[in-house]
């Protein structure tokens, strides 16, 4: 008989009477718990079932919801199952399957339930499971949690002691300060570090003062970590605005003994933290800080609020060495501070070279207009070194007012040395508009002040100053004023967009000129030009009767960009006795038949197989042997061959062109190459060509 | 008695010629790296010395007579200007060096008058260690380099300069410089030939410095 079929029962009532009522509802509790009951019965069989499986998993992110369910079961009231838990601590203590122990730790960390926790802190004495343990229960958040661990500590496994101090430090359980305390000097140098780390995690004052007095008490061993910890803690307090107390730790790190790069860390904390002006804080340091540690302090300069420009009182601290000045000098610079112009001035007059170059950078830093005439003597008159730095400064220092003091002082100035200074800074600022000054100081009696002025209007001067450039060149002293000029012109005349104007202006000239050394400079710009309209005025020279015009348009038309004229260079090659032309010839017929990629290779060859023959000796013949080496072609390779079989003196060179061209060609066509290559074999023994050969 | 003479002879004529030699002062830039790396994919390379390179000797009064002379150059410089290749200033700054175009390049320097050339140095590049590929130097009295040529150094194995097929070690670029023994040869004008180098097509100078005497 059922239960509900008894309650339905219309008898019930009959058989009921109050005295049997407590009874019957025992009864019928017994009934309602059955199923539970026999749950519970089963309990230990389901258990062991599921810590079998487990035993065998090998992989963490199993998933196994029915154990899930299981456990949520043996776990889910105050106690845990007292049927299951002697079962769960076996499979704890044996040495069996991480993956399955740390399946029912998640588990138990997901529901955090008193008995969970309660079984994960028994756990925590367990060796073969304490550090799983920990883990899991670091991820319960509450006190409770943080109870259990300040309890456990005495009793935990000592492998994961560090890992359980860690753990009250990261959850900031300040009850635990005096236990963890008592670990800071402990000789287990990790349960030492994590203890300090622990109580900087903490962060309150006490654990803060535990810090400073351990800090304080010369603690050597773990001093860089006491210090970083109360670093760390400042920090914190800093974000949480809490400045006052970050100050105190600051000052307290800097009143201890402490390396040079934690007391500079707390120097610079103390800047950002305190209530009164960061640069006082600076000059206390800088006047009673050791000097190994003055380097770093001069550094934090450049931690002061950018609108501070009081540095000169740095400079005034007593007992600050000339090095400290010096490194001051540099950064007070480079922050703009003019305050210090007179410090600077006297040490550019130093007499240790280095402190007058970091000197003369300042002064590039700080200077104005005013300086300029300090900057230039400097670039004329010093060492090569405080020259350069001096020059970087004067070339950059910003405003066309100071521009146009440059171009004053470069027409005015008597002193050639700063005259030249000051012509050289024309051009590197590229200063507009200063080419007439320039052209004024290129006619200066003056060689160095010439030269400097040719070397600027490459840099300036425009279309509309050729003609005045050309007429400097045609008035040239000297080879080199020559040189100089003849490459100002060419650079003038290819800056962008001036290119044709730049040769009508020149040709223009050379038509009008009768002295041939001046005609001579005015092909040669004409040749670095190389503009395409131009080769007919270099070709009408090719045929001068003048020797040396010829040789000028020989040498302007060589390195032509394609073979335009080697049709005149053939001709002069053919007809001319005079061997300087004939060389000249030759080498430009050569060089423009080279430079020409689309030149038709057969009939190149056959250009340079007549230069070859008309060589007139044998470094010629080297020359045309190599331009032959470079077209790669059976036609080339033939000829080469031919001449291998009576070499003279050129075995090495023909050689050599035969091995430039050989790869090609085998790529291209290996039967008609070896084929060419067989015939060389009796006529040489070079061990490359041999090689190829044989493969 | 008669090889006694000849002995105290030989010692009368040679020891004032020896006496006369000295080391040549050749001051060297800084240093922008330490030793000399040998790891290039280059053949014929000269092996490191491992110390510094011994004096030079060359007759008292030897100075550089290339010290500010004019230098002329197969195309425009890319980047810098010839006159600092005879400056007398060989740091490896960004601004002491002359870049020419890629390929085979030249540049020669105008003694101004003709000298015996004893020795010569060269400062390609040494900010980084490097080999310059195909160097020639030759020296004459003609400015187009036709007649009396002497080739002092050549290290162009395939003769793609088209100068002759050379047999001299490449070397690899230092603060030292490469030294070049010339062995007194005569001449107004020094030309140097290059290729590219093994980081890229261009070619570069610091500095060069011809040591020599003018011809009295």
């Amino acid at each position: 008989m059922s239960l509900t079929s008894l309650l339905k029962n219309n008898t019930m009532d009959q058989l009921i009477t109050t005295s049997k009522r407590f009874f019957l509802v025992s009864i019928l509790a017994l009934f309602i718990s059955l199923p539970g009951l026999s749950k519970n019965e089963n309990l230990p069989a389901r258990t062991a079932e599921m810590l079998g499986t487990l035993t065998n998993i090998d992989r963490n992110d199993t998933s196994l919801p029915e154990f899930e369910s299981l456990i949520q079961e043996i776990f889910a009231g105050k106690k845990v199952q007292k049927q299951a838990k002697p079962l769960l601590v076996q499979f704890f203590k044996s040495e069996k399957s991480f993956a399955g122990k740390r399946f029912v730790l998640q588990e138990l960390e997901k529901m955090g339930t008193p008995s969970a926790v309660q079984f994960m802190a028994e756990l925590l004495t367990i060796d073969t499971s304490s550090e799983l343990a920990l883990m899991a229960l670091q991820g319960i958040p509450g006190a409770k949690v943080n109870k259990i661990l300040r309890k456990s500590i005495k009793k935990a496994d000592p492998s994961i002691l560090p890992g359980m101090i860690n753990a009250l430090g990261k959850r900031q359980d300040y009850r635990a300060t005096s236990i963890i305390s008592g670990y800071i000097n402990d000789k287990n140098p990790l349960l030492a570090t994590t203890a300090i780390s622990a109580l900087g995690k903490i962060g309150t004052p006490d654990a803060t003062a535990l810090l400073t007095r351990a800090m304080q008490s010369g603690n050597k061993q773990n001093q860089f970590i006491i210090t970083e910890a109360l670093l760390d803690r400042a920090e914190q307090l800093v974000k949480q605005n809490q400045t006052n107390r970050a100050f105190e730790i600051y000052n307290s790190i800097r009143a201890a003994d402490v390396p040079e790069m934690i007391a500079i860390a707390a120097i610079k904390g103390k800047m950002e933290t305190s209530s009164g002006n960061p640069a006082d804080i600076l000059k206390e340091e800088l006047s009673t800080s050791p000097d190994h540690l003055k380097p770093g302090v001069i550094d934090l300069v450049k931690n002061l609020p950018a609108s501070w420009k009081s540095g000169r009182e740095f400079l005034q601290v007593p007992g600050l060495q000339d090095i400290d000045k010096s490194r001051l000098l540099v950064i007070l610079a480079e922050r703009n501070d003019k305050s210090i112009f007179d410090e600077v001035n006297q040490f550019i007059h130093h007499k240790e070279p280095v402190y007058r170059e970091s000197a003369i950078y300042a002064l590039t830093k700080i200077a104005e207009l005013k300086d300029i005439p300090l900057l230039a003597e400097l670039a004329a008159t010093r060492s090569e070194k405080e020259q350069e730095i001096a020059r970087g400064g004067f070339y950059r220092l910003p405003g066309k007012d100071v521009d146009a003091f440059i171009l004053q002082k470069a027409s005015g100035t008597q002193d050639i040395a700063e005259k030249t200074e000051y012509i050289k800074a024309i051009g590197e600022r590229n200063i507009p508009s200063a080419a007439q000054v320039l052209i004024q100081t290129a006619r200066n009696d003056n060689r160095d002040i010439r030269i400097e002025s040719y070397r600027s209007l490459a840099k300036v001067a425009g279309k509309e100053n050729l003609k005045e450039l050309t007429e400097l060149l045609l008035a040239a002293e000297n080879s080199r004023e020559k040189q100089e000029l003849e490459r100002t012109l060419y650079l003038v005349s290819t800056k962008e967009g001036q290119e044709n104007a730049a040769t009508e202006e020149i040709v223009a000239f050379l038509n009008n000129t009768p002295e041939k050394e001046k005609k001579s400079s005015l092909i040669s710009v004409l040749g670095s030009i190389k503009k395409p309209g131009d080769i007919n005025v270099l070709q009408h020279y090719l045929n001068s009767e003048d020797v040396d015009i010829q040789l000028s348009a020989i040498r302007a038309l060589s390195e032509w960009p394609n073979a335009g004229p080697a049709e005149n260079f053939k001709k002069m090659i053919n007809n001319t006795d005079d061997l300087r032309v004939k060389t000249l010839a030759l080498r430009g017929f050569t060089q423009v038949l080279v430079n020409d990629g689309s030149y038709p290779n057969g009939k190149k060859v056959n250009e340079l197989l007549f230069g070859l023959e008309n060589a007139p000796n044998v470094n010629e013949k080297k020359l045309v042997i190599s331009a032959l080496g470079k077209v790669s072609s059976s036609e080339s390779l033939k000829a080469l061959v031919d001449h291998l079989k009576n070499p003279g003196d050129l075995r090495p060179e023909l050689e050599a062109a035969i091995l430039n061209m050989v790869p090609q060609l085998m790529r291209e066509n290996k039967n008609n190459t070896t084929t060419e290559l067989k015939r060389v074999k009796p006529y040489t023994s070079n061990a490359e060509i041999l090689k190829w050969l044989n493969n | 008695m008669k090889n006694t003479f000849f002995i105290a002879l030989l010692i009368t004529i040679t020891l004032p010629a020896i006496a006369q030699m000295e080391p040549l002062e050749i001051s060297l830039p800084q240093p922008m790296f330490v030793g000399t790396p040998s790891n290039f994919a280059v053949e014929n390379l000269e092996e490191p010395l491992g110390e510094a390179r011994p004096p030079f000797l060359a007759p008292s009064g030897t100075k550089n007579v290339a010290f500010e002379k004019a230098v002329f150059s197969s195309f425009e410089p890319r980047k810098g200007e010839l006159w600092r290749i005879t400056d007398g200033y060989k740091e490896a700054t960004s601004y002491s060096y002359v870049e020419l175009g890629e390929g085979h390049q030249h540049i020669t320097i105008d003694l101004e008058e003709i000298c015996t050339i004893y020795a010569l140095t060269l400062w390609h590049y040494h900010m980084s260690a490097r080999v310059y590929l195909d160097v020639v130097i030759q020296i004459s009295d003609d400015p187009d380099f036709i007649m009396d040529v002497q080739t002092v150094f050549n290290n162009d194995t395939d003769n793609s300069l088209g100068l002759g097929v050379g047999e001299d070690f490449n070397f690899v670029e230092t603060h030292e410089g490469k030294l070049i023994d010339t062995k007194g040869v005569t001449g107004r004008y020094v030309r140097l030939h290059s290729k590219g180098n093994t980081d890229n097509e261009f070619n570069h100078y610091i500095e060069v410095e011809v040591y020599g005497k003018n011809l009295d």
